[in-house]
């Protein structure tokens, strides 16, 4: 009778186990290999990758991360491989992403792994900004984790050229008092807009932030939302000031990448660069300029808006080692892991309960309008809720728009693009 | 009219190039190379400028100043980053260009020298096909590999690159095969050797300048290759240099000090092969076959 | 000492040949079979996914919507797309006459040196060694209208003279020039029905010639090595008795060197049309798509849509239309010079 007694106290013992583990593995449970999959290869992007990789290790020393990664296109290489191993059924088990209209894709092909009930049991959703969750929610599951937030919409300042032209930009940047500044700065000969875009998504970038400035948080989300058509009169004004802003840019930005035209105005040649804030990281450590000295930043229209640029993982339905990925995707949440990446990185963390200052000054400023502000989704960079090629059709729109500056003719492709996707 | 294929008898070269050109028009020929000269150093002037500069100023608007400070910080990372993968591109690239000229060769053979009735379409059939942009084939081209056990293998990537460089230099070797008169090929099946014989006995050995222009291709090709090399193998112990060259770019920040030192690493197997191959270039290998 | 005929003859086809024929046929048959497997039975698979309505390499679905070829019709409406059909055509127009020529040339040039021979031949064919990527970011530096070689021009005193003689500063604008030169849209327009769809301007993008520039540089040690190796492979007996005959310089090159190498030419051409029609890596580097997406190409379009807008029947309808057109010009080409070159 004992005999019987216990073994059915070791099967619900065993069943009750079976039913945490989901989301309550002990840390150091994990072991076997990880193959963790980006498009982060060197410099600042592998280092912080770096810090996941061995806070990983060593809450489970058992774990042998693959760190395979791609470089190029902004991912696009990635994808490139990535989209072969999804359709050979041969996934890794992370794998980096946009929240947005790329992770929709993923889930629309039944390849991620649910991770709802891991946010629930971490207790993530409490600190996490509730958009940023939205943006990885598909019909009530979330399916990915953030490494950190970079901001879209940060504009940098030289202080030398601004110096030169007896100029004082900072903070709330309206049009009006940009555009006089951009005349003292053109009359010393110094190029008020500074631009590498020989890839487009930096122009675009400038389009966004300057109708994001004209329609504010619930204009920009009504317009990607096509609840508003991009005709509207904000759109129309923002469109106006970005062909202004392209005839005060540096002769040559079609020739520059983006790190040049942040060369550019580290050297003070040029005055102003609307730049995600991962020229912050190119400024401090490449161009060894000091914030607050060699540079300032504002915001066109409220600074209050926050214009998310995030990268996550995500899980793979079907890889190996799930047990080994969900202890990857808790290092990534790992407060400590949070600041460590972002110091590296110079994206803000995601988790709103992180002490964050240990963190520069801009990044503190960003990390805090982050978890306080309006935060609204990227087009440029493909996080907006919408699918993927309605950003593809808005930087092909901007091409256009930036040869033939025809307003109508971008309403119009933006419309249809989000009308037919 | 009897054959010797023995040994291809060398013309003096010199006697020919006289006879050919007055030495005042080959002088006007020297002078206009050497103005040439330096317009296609140029870039490799601005490289290696790059890739001794730190960093910062490793950078578009300092490219023709040399480096101030001088730092071989990008040489040495550059070098760390590819040197583990230098040895997978050799174990493609060898077996790739020797198998994909070797067939290339006997299909130039056979498409030249006989003539059966479908020869001409499965010739532009091979040729055609290839003009597809392959982004578009990878998922079919995956998916066959990992049935066949071939994917994230080097002998799998050999395969690929074996069959896509086939049109290529069976093309190479069939138009140059034709112009070696056909009456080498009558000659030697009147004497009794069959179609494989033929091949080794007599066109072979005149068929060096031809593997010279298969090999400089299709080295080039498979080394600088990058999107069959990301495709096919996902870990990166295996992967090509290429791959590691990409990868030393970032997605989002790019020292190019560090990129230009390894572009100038990642050439020069390359380079060498070409100095190698065209040690071949010389004439009067044809010479004396035909008496 | 008799002449040689180097006039191609039709073949003698002897009784041995004939065996030969049949052997020589069933030899190439592996490597024909291959190249259909890898090559055609993958073209078919693009063309279903590019009529499947919602293709995803996770949800391989091949079900077609409503039309079709719906993908088809708009391809052709985009702009971009548009943009990329005649970029290429200028591109690969240009490239030829650039590479194939200039090859052609200094391969002469070359083949007559003595001793510095080998120094010219490796110094024109290194460019060729090297990544596409690097190279089109290298260029993209030369060509950069504030810094690169337009400085050239400022110090050798030509940008002075060039303002004496016109009143205007040469800076030319390179890879960030939006400049279209001749336009016949306009015209088309009124020739073709409904040709009002064409919403580009159909003349030469300035911007491409940088590009041409570029790729040229690379690939033109190819095409003169091409050209050696014609050159070596003429047999002796020809230039001895050409010799002999009186014809020495520019007419032995004219009258029978240049129809010798007319295989290697055309050899050439195709290898060289490949590249360029399939151009994707250096223009990447070197000038992205382009101001209005002037150096756009179907290579870029194709990549972009497929694996960033993830418009994977999009990505394969552009992949077709490029092999189809492709098709119709060179087929009948291939036929008629395979069908020339034989029977020497």
């Amino acid at each position: 009778m004992f005999k019987t007694k216990s073994k059915v106290v070791m099967a619900a013992v065993t069943a009750a186990a079976l039913a945490f583990t989901i989301g309550n593995v002990p840390a150091s449970a994990a072991s076997g290999d990880v193959e963790v999959f980006s498009w982060w290869t060197s410099g600042s992007e592998s280092a912080a990758l770096d810090s996941i990789i061995s806070a990983a290790k060593s809450a489970n020393p058992g774990m042998n991360v693959i760190n395979a990664a791609v470089a190029g296109g902004a991912g696009t290489n990635a994808q490139q491989v990535l989209a072969t191993r999804i359709a050979g059924g041969d996934l890794p088990e992370l794998w980096q992403t946009h929240p947005g209209g790329a992770l929709k894709g993923y889930v629309d092909q039944g390849v991620l792994a649910d991770m709802t009930s891991l946010y629930k049991s971490e207790g993530w959703t409490k600190v996490v900004p509730k958009e940023l969750v939205a943006s990885l929610t598909y019909s009530g599951k979330i399916y990915s984790v953030l490494t950190g937030v970079h901001r879209g919409n940060t504009v940098w300042i030289s202080a030398a050229a601004q110096k030169k032209a007896g100029t004082n930009l900072g903070g709330k940047l309206t049009w009006s008092a940009f555009k006089a500044a951009a005349l003292k700065m053109k009359a010393k000969g110094i190029a008020p807009l500074c631009l590498g875009d020989k890839d487009i998504w930096t122009a675009a970038q400038l389009l966004e932030g300057l109708i994001v400035a004209e329609e504010g948080a619930t204009g920009w989300n009504a317009l990607l939302s096509g609840k508003k058509s991009w005709a509207d009169a904000g759109v129309k004004t923002a469109i106006a000031h970005f062909n202004e802003a392209l005839t005060w840019a540096n002769a040559d930005h079609k020739a520059l990448d983006w790190t040049g035209a942040v060369a550019a105005l580290a050297k003070g040649t040029c005055g102003v660069n609307l730049m995600g804030d991962w020229a912050y990281g190119e400024l401090l450590v490449k161009q060894k300029a000091i914030d607050g000295k060699d540079f300032t930043y504002g915001v066109f229209g409220d600074p209050n808006v926050f214009v998310t640029v995030g990268d996550s993982f995500v899980i793979g339905k079907t890889a190996k080692n799930q047990a080994g990925a969900i202890a990857f995707a808790k290092a990534i949440m790992d407060p400590k892991v949070q600041i460590a990446f972002s110091k590296l990185k110079g994206s803000s963390p995601v988790r709103s309960d992180v002490n964050t200052k240990s963190l520069g000054k801009y990044q503190q400023a960003a990390a805090k309008t982050l978890a306080t502000g309006q935060r609204i989704p990227s087009l440029t960079h493909g996080q907006a809720n919408v699918a993927a090629a309605v950003s593809q059709a808005y930087s092909d729109a901007v091409t256009l728009l930036e040869a033939n500056k025809d307003a109508a003719k971008f309403a119009k492709a933006l419309n249809l693009a989000i009308a037919s996707n | 009219m009897s054959i010797d294929t023995t040994q291809p008898v060398r013309v003096k070269a010199s006697k020919s190039l006289q006879a050919r050109f007055g030495a005042r028009s080959r002088r006007v020929q020297f002078i206009l190379l050497c103005i040439l000269v330096p317009i296609f150093v140029m870039p490799f002037y601005v490289m290696i400028m790059a890739a001794f500069k730190t960093p910062q100023f490793a950078d578009v608007t300092t490219m023709w100043l040399p480096p101030s400070p001088f730092s071989i910080d990008g040489i040495s990372e550059a070098w760390t980053k590819l040197a583990p993968n230098f040895l997978n591109s050799f174990l493609i690239v060898i077996p790739s260009v020797a198998l994909s000229s070797a067939l290339g060769s006997f299909n130039g053979y056979l498409l030249s020298k006989f003539t059966f009735r479908f020869s001409n379409v499965m010739f532009t059939m091979m040729l055609v096909g290839m003009f597809i942009p392959y982004q578009s084939i990878l998922i079919p081209l995956v998916k066959f590999l990992q049935i066949t056990q071939l994917y994230g293998t080097i002998p799998g990537l050999v395969f690929v690159h074996v069959i896509y460089g086939i049109p290529i230099t069976t093309l190479i070797f069939r138009n140059f095969y034709v112009g070696i008169p056909k009456e080498i090929v009558e000659a030697a099946s009147i004497d009794g050797a069959g179609i494989l014989k033929t091949f080794f006995s007599v066109i072979i050995p005149v068929s060096i300048p031809g593997f010279v222009v298969a090999g400089i291709f299709q080295f080039t090709n498979i080394w600088n290759d990058f999107l069959f090399g990301i495709v096919t193998i996902s870990n990166s112990a295996l992967q090509p240099v290429t791959v590691a060259l990409n990868n030393l770019a970032g997605t989002q920040t790019v020292n190019w000090n560090v990129l230009m030192a390894g572009a100038l690493i990642a050439a020069v197997p390359t380079a060498v092969a070409y100095l190698g191959l065209g040690r071949y270039f010389v004439e009067g290998l044809t010479a004396g076959s035909v008496k | 000492m008799s002449q040689v005929e180097i006039r191609s003859k039709k073949p003698v086809k002897s009784k041995n040949n004939r065996g030969g024929d049949t052997k020589a046929a069933l030899l190439l048959l592996p490597s024909f079979l291959l190249v259909c497997v890898f090559v055609y039975v993958f073209i078919a698979y693009t063309v279903g996914v590019s009529l499947a309505k919602n293709w995803m390499p996770g949800m391989p679905d091949m079900s077609q919507g409503k039309n079709p070829f719906g993908t088809y019709e708009a391809l052709f409406q985009n702009p971009r797309f548009q943009s990329d059909l005649r970029n290429s055509l200028i591109f690969t127009i240009l490239f030829l006459l650039a590479t194939v020529i200039a090859g052609f040339f200094i391969a002469l040039a070359v083949h007559n040196m003595g001793r510095s021979k080998g120094f010219f031949r490796s110094v024109f064919l290194l460019p060729y060694a090297l990544s596409f990527i690097v190279t089109g970011t290298v260029w993209r530096w030369l060509f950069n209208p504030d810094s690169g070689v337009n400085l050239f021009l400022k110090y050798s005193g030509v940008a002075d003279m060039y303002h004496n003689l016109t009143g205007q500063v040469l800076r030319p604008e390179w890879l960030t020039s939006a400049d279209t030169v001749g336009d016949v849209s306009v015209l088309l327009a009124k020739i073709i029905p409904g040709g009002d769809f064409i919403q580009i301007q159909l003349g030469i993008p300035l911007a491409l010639i940088p590009v041409v520039i570029a790729t040229s540089w690379q690939l033109l040690g190819f095409a003169m090595a091409m050209f050696l190796a014609g050159l070596v492979s003429i047999p002796d007996e020809l230039r001895e008795a050409s010799m002999m005959d009186g014809a020495t310089g520019p007419r032995y090159y004219r009258s029978i060197a240049l129809p010798m190498l007319a295989p290697v030419a055309i050899t050439t051409l195709v290898i060289l049309t490949h590249v360029a029609l399939k151009i994707f890596d250096l223009i990447y580097a070197m000038s992205g798509s382009g101001i209005g997406f002037s150096t756009d190409m179907p290579g870029i379009f194709v990549f972009e849509s497929m694996y960033k807008a993830l418009k994977y029947n999009t990505g394969a309808a552009a992949s077709i239309v490029m092999l189809v057109i492709v098709s119709i010009i060179v087929v009948p080409y291939l036929i008629r010079s395979n069908r020339e070159t034989k029977g020497h």
